[in-house]
């Protein structure tokens, strides 16, 4: 069993994040953070992990953290992405009510602790045992470094979903959304000390492996070979999920890049990755603010801080590979 | 009637820019009508007088050939061909003296006057910096009108080779490559996306050289030089065909592929300056609702074989 804390943001694979955390035999969850990030407020991204805990009957604490960015956006300046849901309201109608609802108001409570304070604590406690994961805007990680420097040093190893780099972007051309929202907090950690695995769109919204992107072929399996609760609210759930992303973004399916990335956490070997190198955030930058660059040492212009490596990037997935073994958590085999 | 088409190459040369200008001039399809320079791979009066040696070596002394910006508009000009091109841009194979003197004309002026008194619209062929272009956009603009098309060597789409976001010619006068990127003229990019994958082997470098002209050998010792920093430094499979891609897209469009799209430069980065900021999936549009100018056509891939081929016959056709 691996150790896992699991930062969050909440928004539609996020959701199946926590499920495949709660399902699958070799993680153990101990405690899932929430940011504001992809789904609005905090509140809605607590009550989101705490309605999918619930229904995996596990008891997994859930920490609220960070409201804001580190440094906010000033409006104006990068615009809003109004279009985005005026033209998915137009193809899809009400169906589009499925996607990232409003949500009941969870049976349990969140902890009183501070996500900031309960990573710091955590990490404490069990410096080089524990392993995080964030499929989020890295602002409660960025403030716990922050806070205490320490415990870059003490997370056993970070998987941080974030980033392109031989791929477009998926907010800009250049950037993706994780790191373009909060691009302070993404520098204050590829800057540290943590040992970090980051996973960019380059393995999950990428055509090349639509074999790791879930279809309804993968909801019709679920339905047919496991039953259930969780089942049914997948099957029940994710299919405008699917249309969206497929419409929208032209991909072969949903794309799981939650989820493959906390899956990594206890099966690297789904992906190959680059060697270790130093990745930074552009935060300047009328149009590349938030763009992930990586020096690989093959321009003249070299890694501005020599021996700094800490970071290996996912090149490639075993797609297939991959969705099975989600399917089959899922169902429970 | 096969009518050529007219175009000025603007250039730094580099090993590079002298194979463009090697291929331009071997083409029925293309007529050079002036040449102009730019400080880049190296400084004006070296890359001037390597333009002039590389013509004077294919025994073009007709084409006349003006100095143009010494530094970029408003960056300290960063020669960027040391480790490169060597210390005269243009080192390793034995050059001939300068058969002609440059214009007495500056770039700027020469450019105005080949563009003024042309009857057809001219295209431009741009393969370093672009300050020269951006100036002529800033005081003739009036000129676009009879200005075809622009083909570029410049940027990239997910990589660059000055800095991990940037290449070269695009990051040493960002500011001018943002003025040309927005004129309004269509483009055509020919950047590192598409040169990584124009590549020619030592083995195939052999069969150039073999061919036994002059010029052919030529070529195969500007590639033996050039080619050093592709395969010690960036660990490519050959030498990397950075400017001569320019050419070939206009004499072979149907070998690259392509997505035609909004291109711009960032010119405000810490870390991404000069960087094409290059739009394939039109997210401009798609999420911020923004009208966006379908400005370049990016090259992202060729056919290499027949890319070599075509170079190699080339190559043989001259003298």
């Amino acid at each position: 069993m691996a150790d896992v804390i699991l930062d969050i943001d909440s928004v539609g694979d996020d959701i199946l994040a926590v499920l495949y955390g709660a399902l699958h035999k070799k993680i153990n969850l101990l405690g899932i953070t929430t940011v504001n990030g992809a789904c609005g407020s905090i509140e809605q991204a607590v009550n989101v992990a705490l309605n999918t805990v619930e229904l995996t009957g596990r008891n997994i604490p859930v920490y609220a953290g960070a409201d804001k960015m580190l440094a906010p956006k000033m409006a104006g300046v990068d615009g809003d992405p109004v279009n985005f849901d005026e033209e998915l309201r137009w193809k899809f109608g009400e169906r589009l009510d499925k996607f990232n609802e409003t949500v009941k108001k969870p049976e349990r409570e969140a902890e009183k602790t501070h996500a900031v304070d309960y990573l710091i604590q955590a990490f404490n406690e069990r410096p080089g045992e524990i392993i995080l994961v964030t499929t989020g805007p890295v602002t409660n990680i960025a403030l716990a470094v922050q806070k205490d420097p320490s415990i870059a040093g003490k997370v056993k190893e970070a998987y941080i979903l974030g980033g392109a780099f031989q791929i477009s972007g998926n907010i800009t051309p250049v950037t993706e959304y994780n790191i373009w929202a909060d691009p302070e907090a993404a520098k204050i950690v590829l800057n540290s000390d943590m040992k970090i695995t980051l996973v960019p769109l380059d393995v999950c919204e990428n055509n090349r492996y639509a074999d790791g992107m879930m279809t309804r072929d993968h909801l019709a399996e679920m339905k047919y070979e496991g039953k259930g609760a969780i089942v049914d609210y997948i099957a029940d759930k994710f299919p405008i999920y699917i249309d969206i992303w497929r419409e929208f973004f032209q991909l072969g399916g949903f794309p799981m890049d939650d989820v493959i990335t906390l899956a990594l956490a206890v099966d690297p070997e789904l992906c190959e990755y680059t060697e270790k190198v130093f990745v930074d955030v552009e935060l300047e930058g009328d149009i590349a603010r938030g763009q992930t660059v990586a020096y690989f040492g093959k321009q003249i212009v070299r890694n501005p801080k020599k021996e700094h490596k800490n970071t290996r990037i996912a090149r490639s997935i075993d797609g297939k590979k991959f969705m099975d073994l989600f399917v089959k958590t899922i169902i429970g085999q | 009637m096969n009518k050529k088409i007219p175009i000025i190459i603007d250039c730094d040369p580099g090993h590079d820019d002298a194979m463009a200008i090697l291929w331009a001039l071997a083409s029925p399809q293309l007529e050079i009508r002036a040449v102009t320079t730019v400080a880049g791979n190296q400084t004006i009066e070296k890359v001037t007088v390597n333009t002039i040696k590389v013509l004077t070596k294919a025994c073009r002394l007709d084409i006349p050939v003006a100095m143009g910006a010494k530094q970029p508009l408003v960056r300290k000009l960063v020669v960027g061909g040391e480790v490169v091109h060597g210390d005269s841009g243009l080192e390793g194979p034995i050059l001939p003296e300068c058969g002609f003197e440059p214009s007495k004309l500056t770039a700027l002026e020469l450019l105005i006057k080949t563009i003024e008194e042309s009857e057809e619209k001219i295209t431009l062929v741009p393969i370093g910096p672009l300050t020269n272009i951006a100036i002529l956009f800033i005081v003739r603009p009036d000129l676009k009108e009879k200005i075809e098309r622009i083909s570029i060597m410049g940027g990239g789409a997910y990589m660059g080779n000055w800095t991990p976001a940037a290449e070269y010619n695009i990051w040493a006068d960002p500011e001018a490559a943002k003025v040309v990127f927005n004129s309004g003229l269509p483009i055509i990019m020919a950047g590192l996306d598409v040169t990584h994958k124009a590549y020619i082997t030592r083995e195939e470098n052999e069969i150039l050289r073999a061919q036994g002209n002059e010029i052919s050998v030529f070529a195969a010792e500007l590639i033996d030089y050039f080619s050093r920093y592709h395969y010690e430094v960036e660990g490519f499979p050959g030498c990397t065909m950075h400017d001569p891609t320019a050419i070939a897209a206009l004499l072979y469009p149907e070998i690259f592929t392509s997505v035609t799209c909004n291109v711009d430069v960032e010119v405000s980065g810490e870390l991404t300056t000069g960087m094409t900021v290059v739009d394939t999936i039109g997210y401009k549009e798609k999420i911020f609702g923004e009208k966006v100018d379908k400005n370049t056509t990016v090259l992202f891939n060729v056919d290499r074989k027949k890319y070599v081929e075509a170079f190699f016959e080339a190559m043989k056709a001259l003298n």
